[in-house]
């Protein structure tokens, strides 16, 4: 290890929350990278394993966080590890690899210069050989996860210099920054942990619509309680091809030529999203026909996880789990675009759930799903005015149900009154004599007048 | 849930396609359309309680119940269409036109001239004609017996039904029967009665004097004529009649079984199993 001033004595980026940036960087980058290798910035140990340099610097501005990457990689060669701020680099030979996943917000140094975006983005400029490979990760203050986020207070632990800017504000004015990119990756669900690296060209692919937006919503299922469901956002992102322009974050590579790879998968379009479109159109014997198809080949992978080929032919994308749980998961998926009011009886998700498989010829009991969900604070709006909706329409029924009781019992009151009197008991007997004895008497004064 | 959900046995032959007793269909959990119309399906004169959902048979009806501010609806296909998919046709020997004349429904009191209307129908049927009424012109004798004067044989399919009371389990059943029995189905307006004629294999017609019902909107008539065009005349093409009256009645869009239950809100759990005569009377003793 060695200190090269600027240093945070008890500060550290690797601890805590949002603790270092943690991705798995596509293989075709990490090909790329050679010779002497810097990576500046808070990086998680996993991922600072898979690159494969034999001469690689860690830059780190917290003391806690260059001694433990030093313990980390005592039995590692050709490891250095580097704290400080960033400006302190300026007397290092130059790399021929320049690493900051994490960006630039987290190298400087309350102990150093203050540096603003772009200043950081020039000291690193200037220790990267001419043409070197340089990866840069940014978090787009527009992404998905800031637009889906609830009000919270930033910690300690989450502080950058704000008020910049030298920053640059789309992925445009990034791209220009940097000057020689050759290759952008979408991150996704957030900037610090993308759980899938996407690269731009396959995001408005049409032939990998269906893989792609597959990928984003296991990606982004919702882990904390936010506004709006991030997997729905992100799958019509990609339908509206947005989904580079909301990513919550970029990667950008710059310098040798790097042919990003498409994400496998069979082409065509989801089978969630060609029954979502068949109930817009409100097309039931398609979304009969699909379901059926879905339940015959597929019926435990959910349907969003379903590539439907250009032949009708079903690929699933996940291995199968419960089939009722994927009945649930597109039951939820329709609610949420709005769907559930394209079917009278079902009230709720459960319900829909049911008649889905009900479409395709099968009886399916379905309870209330028993998964723990994360509260989405649209869903709830959303179930509070169906409730509301659905209890004054009860209400109506009961109404009207009460009336229906009244009148038919009413009904069966008489029904059963002229039963007792025609039928052979001596009570009856002597009612309908009295009866027969009165319309007589009235027809003999009818005659009489 | 309203007792037009028995009427002409709709349910009875629902209850059997889903697989239950169709003796005593149980309650539908909404409103099922009962007739063809140009509105939204439902007739004029159902009040409808909100959060109750309309069964309908057709998109293009659904489609124009929505447009008249109904929300909850949901296309399920005509009760005829399912009677025709449960019983298939044995190829019969078809002769001559079943002629139905445009009648009110109860209540209601058509005006028209039936002597010019029989003469019309003489010029233009080519074989035997039946002569199909509704109940009440059917039981009335001066009307039946012009119309047998005629030469016409005259018939009526039965009584629709009332309120919950006097259903009739069957009446569709000798519907088909005589609508499979001739090659031709007639009438003086485009009704139900025409498109079931189609779907059961009739070629259609609509021709003569269309009568009218006291305080009758002219203009719902003349939309009529208009947008259904292809089914009016004396021998319009089969064809497109055929497709029409498909879409019409939704046979294109039947539910399986299933569905169909879990919309209706079928079985109804509160209903014991059906008695017979023998037993009700048994357990009276």
């Amino acid at each position: 290890m060695r200190i090269i001033g600027g240093e945070m004595e008890t500060w550290s980026d690797l601890a805590g929350r949002p603790g270092p940036v943690r991705a798995t960087v596509p293989p075709e980058v990490l090909a790329a990278v050679g010779g002497r290798t810097l990576i500046a910035g808070p990086h998680h140990p996993d991922l600072i394993d898979t690159v494969p340099a034999d001469d690689l610097t860690v830059l780190v501005r917290g003391l806690p966080d260059a001694e433990a990457l030093t313990r980390r990689y005592a039995g590692r060669p050709g490891v250095t590890v580097l704290c400080g701020s960033p400006e302190k680099l300026a007397g290092e030979p130059p790399f021929d690899t320049v690493l900051a996943l994490d960006g630039l917000d987290r190298l400087p140094s309350v102990e150093g210069a203050d540096l603003s975006w772009s200043d950081t983005l020039e000291v690193l400029r200037s220790v990267r050989r001419p043409g070197a490979l340089f990866v840069l990760g940014m978090a787009n203050p527009m992404g998905l996860d800031r637009l889906v986020a609830l009000p919270a207070d930033p910690g300690d632990a989450a502080w950058v210099r704000g008020g910049d800017e030298s920053r640059p504000r789309d992925l445009g004015a990034l791209r220009e920054r940097l000057g020689d990119v050759v290759a952008a990756y979408a991150a996704y669900p957030s900037a610090s942990a993308p759980a899938v690296l996407l690269p731009e060209a396959a995001l408005t692919d049409p032939d990998r619509r269906g893989t792609v937006e597959a990928a984003l919503s296991r990606a982004c299922a919702a882990a904390e309680p936010v506004l709006r469901d991030p997997a729905a956002l992100a799958v019509d992102a990609v339908r509206h091809h947005l989904a580079m322009a909301l990513a919550p974050g970029w990667l950008l590579v710059a310098g040798p030529p790097v042919t990003p790879r498409v994400p496998d998968g069979p082409p065509g379009r989801t089978l969630a999203d060609h029954l979502g479109a068949a109930c817009a159109r409100h097309d039931m014997p398609e979304v009969r026909d699909r379901l059926r198809a879905w339940r015959a080949a597929a019926p435990g992978v959910p349907a969003g996880q379903v590539v439907v080929g250009p032949d009708g032919r079903l690929t699933p994308l996940v291995p199968a789990a419960d089939p009722v749980d994927a009945l649930r998961d597109l039951a939820a998926t329709l609610t949420r675009a709005g769907h559930l009011a394209s079917w009278p009886a079902p009230r709720d998700e459960a319900g829909l759930a049911g008649l889905l498989a009900a479409m395709a010829g099968e009886d399916v009991p379905v309870d209330p799903d028993p998964r723990p969900r994360v509260p989405v604070l649209a869903d709830v709006v959303a179930e509070r005015d169906r409730l509301a909706r659905q209890l004054s329409e009860a209400l109506a029924r009961h109404t009207w149900y009460e009336q229906a009781l009244t009148e038919r019992e009413d009904l069966l009151k008489r029904n059963r009154r002229l039963v007792r009197m025609l039928s052979g008991t001596p009570t009856a007997r002597a009612a309908a004599t009295f009866v027969e004895t009165a319309r007589l008497a009235r027809r003999a004064l009818r005659r009489g007048r | 849930m309203h007792h037009a959900n028995h009427y002409y046995g709709h349910s009875h032959v629902l209850a059997r396609y889903c697989g239950l007793d169709d003796r005593d269909p149980p309650r539908i959990h909404g409103y099922l359309q009962h007739g063809w119309n140009v509105g939204d399906g439902m007739a004029a004169d159902h009040p409808v309680v909100p959060g109750t959902p309309l069964f309908l048979w057709s998109e293009r009806t659904r489609r124009r119940a929505w447009s008249r501010g109904r929300r909850e609806t949901y296309v399920v296909g005509s009760p005829w269409a399912y009677l025709l998919a449960m019983e298939p046709a044995a190829d019969p020997a078809r002769t001559g036109t079943i002629w139905y004349p445009f009648h009110g429904w109860e209540g209601q009191h058509v005006q028209g001239d039936h002597d010019r209307l029989i003469a019309e129908i003489r010029d233009t049927e080519p074989g035997p004609v039946t002569v199909c009424l509704y109940w009440q012109e059917f039981r009335s004798a001066p009307v039946r017996r012009r119309y047998e004067r005629a030469g016409f044989r005259v018939i009526c399919h039965g009584y629709r039904g009332g309120r919950w009371q006097d259903l009739d389990p069957l009446f569709l059943h000798r519907q088909l029967a005589e609508l499979r029995g001739h090659a031709r189905v007639a009438s003086n307006r485009l009704c139900s009665a025409v498109f079931y004629g189609v779907l059961a294999g009739c070629a259609p017609a609509v021709y003569g004097d269309p009568m009218h019902l006291e305080r009758e909107d002219p203009a719902v008539a003349a939309r009529i004529r208009r947008h259904w065009a292809a089914l009016h005349g004396p021998d319009p093409d089969p064809g497109p009649a055929a497709a029409l009256a498909t879409a019409e009645l939704g046979a294109d869009r039947l539910l399986p079984p299933a569905e169909l239950r879990r919309v209706f809100g079928w079985p109804d759990a509160f209903q014991p199993p059906y008695a017979d005569d023998d037993a009700l009377l048994a357990a009276a003793r």
